[in-house]
């Protein structure tokens, strides 16, 4: 049985450990399997596997566990311990700063990030809440997702989510209309036409808008466009 | 709307140091200068690649820097801007 453990207090991968965590802006180039590489200006001076927020010291590097790891590793050479990785963030000037983070498994480079789908193959999965008070038509049918926002100026839907590591924010179908977005507004905020908080055009067929500025936790995302157009959602979704 | 000036690596900024590109937008209507320094603009027709290769399409509007940071400035803006607008009241109600 696999079980998730915190782990404290290694320092450069020495014998028995089957991991090395390292730092840098750049990806490694001739990395080991299981090398962490989490994108950082800051030296790493240690690093902690742990559930709970660590007592900070700078440069510390905490990487948090979770069932939720698309990026499980075995920590030991020998034997079998089970270490899941979810999101990373290091202790820099007082402070604790959201870091992303890749593992080199398999002969690549594994993002951190799960992705999240909001409408996947034209389905929305999770509620969704219309844009204005005034509901537009979704019809879902073949793998497409139509919207068409009904009364006027900008329209569209929102979803609730939760970002844990991901950078982007995406989508892609068929898209007519030359005023279509996807955007991301602040949980404090109900979201309107004009309070995102970023936001990316969409084309014919995608649009794709970076979010690895935002610290994890809950936010809402969405697809806009001016009322008199129809678009057709097959996938949005962050990864 | 206003004027805001971009870098060559799409970060905007609020005065130009004669390389930069004028941009005419209305998404940082309201916003502090803190907090439009903390952001990309990227036009329609350009295109910026992140450090993980990624490459993202104009337009785009999106922080660089913690957003936690540029809505805590923000914030601060407005607060001291309904200050600001609470004592000027004051005092021309005090005439």
């Amino acid at each position: 049985m696999s079980i998730v453990v915190p782990l404290e207090g290694f320092g450069g991968g020495g014998t028995g450990l089957n991991f090395k965590v390292v730092g840098g802006t750049s990806q490694p180039t001739n990395p080991r399997e299981n090398t962490i590489w989490v994108n950082t200006s800051t030296s790493i001076t240690s690093y902690v596997f742990s559930a709970t927020q660590p007592t900070g010291s700078n440069g510390m590097v905490w990487i948090s566990v979770g069932a939720s790891s698309v990026v499980e590793f075995n920590a030991l050479k020998k034997n079998r311990l089970n270490v899941y990785p979810i999101s990373v963030k290091q202790y820099i000037s007082g402070k604790w700063t959201d870091k992303t983070a890749k593992t080199y498994q398999n002969g690549a480079w594994m993002d951190w990030a799960k992705p999240y789908y909001f409408v996947e193959d034209g389905e929305t999965k999770t509620n969704h809440t219309f844009i204005g008070s005034q509901a537009s038509t979704l019809v879902s049918d073949d793998g497409l997702l139509t919207i068409k926002p009904s009364g006027d100026s900008y329209r569209g839907l929102y979803f609730s989510g939760t970002k844990i590591g991901n950078t982007t924010f995406n989508t892609e179908g068929v898209f007519t209309g030359n005023k279509t977005y996807i955007r991301i507004w602040d949980k404090s905020n109900t979201p309107t036409d004009s309070n995102f908080v970023a936001s990316a055009a969409v084309d014919k067929s995608n649009g794709r808008l970076d979010i690895s500025a935002f610290a994890d936790g809950e936010y809402f995302f969405g697809f806009c466009s001016l009322y008199n157009e129809t678009n057709k959602i097959a996938n949005l979704w962050i990864e | 709307m206003k004027t805001i000036y971009i870098d060559s690596d799409f970060k905007c900024h609020i005065a130009d140091d004669r390389t930069m590109t004028a941009v005419e937008t209305d998404a940082f209507d309201g916003k502090c200068d803190s907090f439009i320094e903390g952001y990309r603009y990227i036009p329609v027709g350009q295109s910026w690649t992140r450090e993980d290769g990624t490459v993202f399409r104009g337009q785009m509007v999106a922080p660089w820097r913690d957003y936690g940071l540029l809505a805590a400035a923000q914030a601060q803006y407005e607060r001291d801007q309904y200050e600001l607008v609470a004592a000027y009241q004051e005092g021309v109600n005090s005439v």
